[in-house]
């Protein structure tokens, strides 16, 4: 499992923003930088930094970050 | 006697007006021309005239592409259009064309509806007609205008397309030149990708509203494709013809936007002068963006003799194909 912590800070990396900008409530649209760019950012971090694949159709679940943290930790577990 | 087929030469054509950034931004209080260009990698593209069709375009190409190899028309048996914005619905591109350069009855002339992927699927289509000994000299046309589909109001689109024309001659080797004998190719379909990019409006009457005159992309969700399907699809393709990916001096890949080019060539592990780029001028293209990168290298004499390069194409549906040319 990944710290919260940790996948939090992955997220503002990827979107380039300061890590205290980040939280779990975080979502899509909150912040300029989590835009449809922003969210090409995180599926690249996902893939890059994690190893985990987005199927088509669930891109919804990577717009909050509460979703980014359960889909790491799930794909982590399997 | 076993059939071959090769590309024996490709040509384009760009629309006169220039749309830079600048432009685009004017009056725009969130987009500035530094943002489009880091979010993009785009600096301006073309811009067909009002009265200007990707038929135009193609048409054009040809015209320039007959004069500098010598083509004689009457020796045309298949002419290919590959658009997205035909002049019509129907008739096809390809008739109005065939009219226009005055080809043989006995020439096959249709359309493809396909966009980025296009010229690579053309490729795979020509080379299995001239295998099958139903053809021997095949005219491919590769022409949109997405400038006019884009929403004003959408800079996620409108910064990026530009539009373009161009083609290129498939033949069994016997007449003209022979710059590129056609490999194998790796050709794919997501078609859940449907709705993610396109232009609704059809005949599908119940579901066309108002603002379906405007294409639409989800960027994540194309991304998402290519980061899924692409580097994989060119690997494929090369592993397909028994090569391995050291022996590619160039990569030829769709102009789609620098992010995903950055990040296709990164997957492959591939240096930048081996992975030609254009787009900071001319932007998306569509389906004309390999052949005119292919033309560039190949007026330049950049392409070395008995090399091999990949052409790759990727887009609506989804959609994704990888050939290899060996240039001999």
């Amino acid at each position: 499992m990944k710290s919260t912590e940790e996948i939090l800070a992955s997220i503002a990396g990827a979107l380039g923003v300061d890590k205290s900008l980040v939280t779990v409530d975080s979502k899509y649209g909150d912040l300029d930088d989590w835009d449809s760019m922003g969210a090409m950012n995180l599926l690249l971090m996902l893939d890059k930094k994690y190893g985990v694949k987005v199927d088509m159709g669930d891109l919804a679940k990577i717009n909050t970050a509460k979703g980014i943290i359960d889909m790491i930790n799930k794909d982590q577990k399997n | 006697m076993s059939l071959t087929a090769f590309l024996s030469c490709v040509d384009y054509v760009l629309p006169e007006k220039k749309l830079t950034n600048e432009e685009l931004c004017a009056g725009s209080q969130k987009w500035t021309p530094e943002k489009i260009h880091k979010k993009t990698g785009i600096l301006e593209r073309r811009i067909a005239a009002e009265n200007e069709t990707g038929l135009d375009l193609g048409e054009k190409s040809v015209e320039k592409l007959f004069a500098k190899n010598g083509i004689d028309k009457s020796t045309v048996d298949c002419l290919l259009f590959c658009t997205q914005t035909p002049d019509y619905k129907f008739p096809p591109n390809a008739s109005i064309l065939h009219s226009r350069l005055g080809l043989a009855k006995s020439c096959a002339a249709f359309d493809i509806n396909l966009g980025c992927s296009g010229f690579p699927y053309c490729l795979w289509m020509a080379k299995s007609l001239i295998l099958g000994g139903e053809a021997s000299c095949i005219l491919i046309v590769l022409a949109d205008t997405l400038t006019k589909c884009c929403d004003p109001n959408d800079m996620v689109v409108t910064t990026i397309f530009g539009d373009a024309g161009s083609c290129a001659l498939v033949t069994d080797g016997k007449k003209y030149g022979k710059k590129a004998r056609i490999l194998n190719s790796v050709v794919g379909t997501d078609g859940r990708g449907y709705s993610h990019l396109g232009f609704y409006s059809g005949f599908k009457t119940s579901q066309c509203a108002e603002n379906d005159k405007f294409m639409k992309m989800n960027g994540p969700e194309v991304f998402n494709f290519t980061l899924q399907n692409v580097d994989g699809a060119i690997r494929e393709s090369i592993a397909k013809n028994h090569l391995d990916i050291s022996q590619i001096e160039f990569f030829f890949v769709h102009q789609a936007n620098k992010f995903i080019l950055d990040n296709i060539r990164e997957k492959l592990q591939v240096d930048v002068a081996r992975f030609p780029s254009n787009i900071e001028r001319i932007g998306n293209t569509s389906c004309a963006s390999v052949p005119i990168l292919l033309g560039d290298w190949i007026d330049a004499g950049l392409i070395g003799k008995n090399s091999y390069s990949v052409a790759c194409g990727f887009g609506v549906g989804f959609s994704w194909a990888s050939t290899l040319l060996h240039f001999e």
